[in-house]
């Protein structure tokens, strides 16, 4: 495996981008939920 | 006087004036005060980087807090920039932090700067956009907020990956075999 192959793979990790994206969604969905409110 | 009060009560406006805006900047200090608290009291096996890394982030959290809470890319200093302070000071830190970063959780760090290059993005141009102002500030201000959570995730992240020294002093010894 070459050396830029594994940052890669180190990098999109299923758990962790699992993880952040939920954290990114729920962020998104609050805004969305605010910006509609007012 | 003026500085003490809330400025929706001064005003006589809604409670919620600003409501999504002081929220980002919840993030922001909260970034700073989790990666500062766990700098001072974790244990870290690789010392110095890690530390480092600790710091590097809460300063940033601080700074961007600070230009949130008094405007200081609206009002005092240039935007184009800060924004290239921004860029400068994120990259060296991605740069500097490489490993570090890669280890714990490459992944947010870059949707966060993604989230937050994005927010730019659409704040610089709109000079000759061709949308409403209003469109372009709840994208600007959606990117925003976004990016905070995910750098709040970022730094929760990296403070969990050091063990505070209550996780390491009260860690259960394994039972032996014929305790019970």
């Amino acid at each position: 495996m070459s050396y830029s192959t594994m940052h890669l793979k180190q990098i999109f990790t299923t758990e962790k981008m699992s993880h952040c994206f939920l954290f990114a969604a729920i962020s998104a969905l609050l805004f969305y939920g605010f910006s509609l409110v007012g | 006087m003026e500085i003490l009060r809330d400025p929706a009560q001064q005003n006589g406006q809604s409670s919620f004036l600003g409501f999504v805006s002081n929220v980002g900047i919840w993030l922001w200090v909260s970034s700073a005060a989790i990666c500062f608290f766990s700098a001072i009291t974790s244990q870290l096996v690789n010392k110095g980087s890690k530390r480092e890394l600790l710091f590097l982030v809460g300063i940033l959290s601080v700074i961007l807090a600070i230009d949130d809470f008094f405007m200081i890319h609206d009002r005092y200093v240039n935007e184009k920039l800060c924004y290239l302070l921004y860029a400068i000071v994120a990259g060296t830190l991605f740069v500097r932090q490489y490993k570090n970063i890669m280890e714990i959780n490459g992944f947010s760090f870059l949707l966060s700067g993604l989230l937050l290059a994005l927010s730019i993005l659409t704040d610089l141009p709109q000079s000759y956009n061709p949308f409403r102002y209003s469109y372009i500030q709840v994208f600007e201000e959606g990117f925003k907020f976004t990016g905070g959570g995910t750098w709040l995730y970022f730094s929760c992240r990296i403070a969990s990956f050091c063990p505070t020294p209550s996780t390491t002093r009260n860690q259960v010894p394994p039972a032996k075999t014929g305790d019970f």
